[in-house]
C-alpha cells in the first residue's frame, strides 16, 4: 500500500484534557471513516490530519512530509482539501466567488484555469445552477456541498472531511457518495460521520475512536463481522442485550451474545457492530 | 512503504503571482463593498458643492469631506473585509497561502481608495478656485501639495489600513464602531485643543499626533486665514509611516515564528521613522501661527 498518511502515537491535549491519545495508523488511497461518539476525538484527529492543529505528542507524516516543518507544511497543503465540521462563509460572497477565493488561496493564479476548476467542483457537488447565488440565500444542504466543493479544488491527494453529510437529504448524500468514490480512486479520503449507512456505502476502512483512543481499526467487512451471530430479531426486547430497539416492522432488534427466546438471527449492520464495539453501557429501548 | 513525492507546480510557487492574484480579488471585494460606492457618491457631492459651486475660501474646511468619505469609510470597509472571512478561517488557514499573504493582499486593496484619493487630489488641484492667494496662507505650492496629499490621498490609504490592522487583532463585534468613535473623537479633540491654544507648542504637538490634521484655518471676523505651525511635508511622512506601521502590525498577526523577527525589526525601524517624522513635522515649517488677510496683510502671531 502507498502510505499517504502515517501517524504514530499521536496525542493532542487541550489544557489538562487529552482529546486524542496514542493514535497510530497508516492510510493509503481509499475512503476511511472515523466513527465514535461525540467527544471521542474525531474532530481533533481530523484537524491534525488537515494540518490545522499540531499534535501534542507523536509524529505525523502526510505525503511523506512533516507538517511541523513550515516549508513541508506548505507542500502538503497544496495537495490537501479540508471541510471542517462548522464552516462559516464570508458575507456578501456568491457560491462561485467563495470557491474562487479559496482557489486563489490554493495558488490557482491563472484566472481562466481557476474559473474552469471552480466550475468543475461546483458541478461535482451539484451547485452549478446556484453558483451565482449569494451564500446567505443557499440552504443548509447547499452550503454543506459548497464546503465540500472548496475542499475538492485541485483534486487534492488528501481529503479530510468532518461530517460531510450533515444536513444533506438522501439524494444529496447519494451524490456525495458518488463524488467521494470517484475522488478516492487516487486520493486518501478521511471522513467522520454519525451516519453509519454512509460509512457502509463509502468506506473500505473504519477507525473507531472512543475517549480519544483508537478502539478499532480495520476493514468495514471485518468491522461488521464483529457483530455476526449477535444480532437478533425478536418479538420482545431482551433485557440482557447490549442494545435493543423496536424496528419499523414492530419486531425488536437485539444485539446480544445469546439468542433471546424465539429470536431469529439476522445479518448485522455497521451500526450493530458500532454499538457492540463501543463497549458502552447497554442501551435499552423503551417498552411499549 | 513508498513515500510519495509532493509535486509542486512551478508557476504556483511564485509568491508575487499569488499575491497579485489575491490582491486583485481583494480589490474587487473592496470596490463591491456597499460603502465604497456610497462614499464615492457622497464625496463627489461634497466636492461639487465645496470646490466647483462656489469660490472656495477655506481649503482647510474642504478636506474633511474626502477624509471622511475615503478615510473613515475606508476604516469600516477595511475592517469588514478582513473580518468577513473569519468564519472560514479554519479552511483558509490550511490553504498554502499564508495568513500574511492574505493580509498583504488586503493591504494592497487599500490602493483602490488611495487611487481614488489621488484622483480627488488631482481634481482639487485642477478645479479648486481659492478666493485669492491669501486663502493658502503662508503655504507655498510645494507645501500646499503636501498638505492636500496628506489630507486627501494619505488619509484614503491610511483609513483602510487602520481597519485591516485592527480587524486582524481584535475580534469582538463592537470593535468597528468603537474604533471609528475613538479615532474621530481623538482627531476632533486634539484639533479642538490646538485651536483653543494656538500659541502653545504642546497643543501643536498634540495636533500633529493625529492621522489627520489641518494647517489652515479660516476666521470669519475679521476674514482671515491662519497658517498653523508645522511642516506639511513631514506630516505627510508621519502619515505614511503610520500606514507602514498598520501594515506591519497587521502582518504580525499569526506570523510564523521565522517571520516574526524580520517583522519586529521592520516595526522598530518604521516606528523610529514615524517618531522622527513626527518630531520634524512639529519642529519644521512655520514656527508660529501666521495670519494672512484678503488685503495682503501678513501678521505673525
Amino acid at each position: 500500500m502507498t502510505a499517504t498518511i502515517e501517524i504514530d502515537s499521536v496525542g493532542r491535549r487541550y489544557g489538562s484534557t487529552w482529546a486524542l491519545r496514542e493514535a497510530s495508523f497508516t492510510l493509503g488511497p481509499g475512503v476511511t471513516g472515523l466513527l465514535g461518539p461525540n467527544g471521542a476525538g474525531k474532530t481533533t484527529l481530523l484537524r491534525v490530519l488537515a494540518t490545522a492543529l499540531p499534535p501534542t505528542t507523536g509524529t505525523v507524516s502526510l505525503l511523506g512530509h512533516d507538517p511541523a516543518v513550515p516549508a513541508q507544511q506548505t507542500g502538503i497543503r497544496r495537495q490537501l482539501g479540508y471541510l471542517p465540521q462548522e464552516l462559516g462563509f464570508p458575507r456578501g460572497f456568491t457560491a462561485f466567488e467563495f470557491v474562487d477565493y479559496v482557489a486563489v488561496l490554493k495558488e490557482w493564479t491563472q484566472p481562466d484555469a481557476r474559473h474552469e476548476e471552480v466550475a468543475r467542483v461546483l458541478d461535482a457537488v451539484g451547485l452549478t445552477h446556484s453558483a451565482a447565488k449569494r451564500i446567505r440565500a443557499l440552504s443548509g444542504g447547499q452550503r454543506r456541498r459548497l464546503g465540500l466543493a472548496q475542499a475538492l479544488i485541485g483534486s487534492p491527494r488528501i481529503l479530510v472531511l468532518d461530517e460531510p453529510t450533515t444536513g444533506l437529504d438522501p439524494e444529496q448524500r447519494a451524490t456525495l457518495r458518488a463524488v467521494l468514490a470517484e475522488v478516492a480512486r487516487e486520493a486518501v479520503v478521511v471522513l467522520s460521520t454519525h451516519q453509519t449507512e454512509d460509512l457502509a456505502a463509502l468506506c473500505e476502512r473504519v477507525i473507531l475512536l472512543d475517549g480519544g483512543r483508537v478502539n478499532y481499526d480495520g476493514t468495514v467487512v471485518d468491522f461488521v463481522g464483529q457483530a455476526a451471530g449477535r444480532v437478533w430479531l425478536a418479538t420482545e426486547p431482551d433485557p440482557r442485550a447490549r442494545a435493543s430497539w423496536r424496528t419499523g416492522t414492530g419486531l425488536y432488534r437485539n444485539i446480544a451474545e445469546q439468542a433471546p427466546p424465539g429470536a431469529e438471527l439476522v445479518e448485522p449492520s455497521l451500526e450493530d457492530a458500532y454499538l457492540l464495539l463501543r463497549g458502552a453501557a447497554p442501551i435499552q429501548a423503551a417498552t411499549r | 512503504m513508498t513515500i510519495t513525492e509532493v509535486y509542486l507546480d512551478p508557476v504556483a510557487t511564485r509568491p508575487v503571482a499569488r499575491l497579485a492574484a489575491l490582491a486583485r480579488f481583494e480589490m474587487r471585494r473592496y470596490v463591491r463593498h456597499p460603502m465604497f460606492p456610497l462614499g464615492i457618491g457622497l464625496l463627489a457631492l461634497g466636492c461639487y458643492y465645496l470646490v466647483l459651486r462656489d469660490p472656495l475660501t477655506d481649503p482647510g474646511g474642504l478636506f474633511g469631506v474626502p477624509a471622511f468619505f475615503l478615510g473613515v469609510f475606508g476604516v469600516a470597509i477595511g475592517f469588514r473585509l478582513t473580518h468577513s472571512t473569519r468564519g472560514a478561517d479554519e479552511v483558509l488557514d490550511v490553504a498554502p497561502a499564508s495568513p500574511q499573504l492574505r493580509t498583504g493582499a488586503l493591504c494592497l486593496a487599500a490602493l483602490v481608495p488611495f487611487a481614488l484619493g489621488a484622483l480627488t487630489l488631482a481634481a482639487i488641484l485642477i478645479f479648486l478656485r481659492p478666493a485669492g492667494p491669501w486663502a493658502y496662507g503662508m503655504l507655498g505650492p510645494s507645501d500646499r501639495f503636501a498638505m492636500l496629499a496628506g489630507e486627501v490621498a494619505a488619509v484614503a490609504l491610511g483609513g483602510p489600513l487602520l481597519g485591516i490592522a485592527v480587524a486582524r487583532w481584535v475580534r469582538f463585534a463592537w470593535a468597528l464602531p468603537l474604533l471609528v468613535v475613538l479615532a474621530s473623537v481623538w482627531v476632533i479633540l486634539v484639533n479642538g485643543v490646538a485651536a483653543t491654544y494656538p500659541h502653545s507648542f504642546a497643543a501643536e504637538l498634540l495636533r500633529l499626533l493625529t492621522p489627520d490634521t489641518y494647517f489652515l484655518t479660516l476666521d470669519q471676523q475679521p476674514r482671515q486665514m491662519e497658517t498653523l505651525p508645522g511642516s506639511p511635508w513631514f506630516f505627510l511622512g508621519w502619515q505614511l509611516c503610520l500606514c507602514a506601521l498598520a501594515v506591519t502590525v497587521a502582518l504580525l498577526r499569526d506570523a510564523a515564528p521565522q517571520r516574526r523577527r524580520p517583522l519586529h525589526v521592520t516595526l522598530a525601524a518604521v516606528g523610529l521613522a514615524a517618531v522622527a517624522m513626527y518630531l520634524l513635522a512639529a519642529t519644521g515649517g512655520l514656527g508660529h501661527t501666521v495670519v494672512t488677510r484678503p488685503d495682503g496683510t501678513v501678521i505673525p502671531l
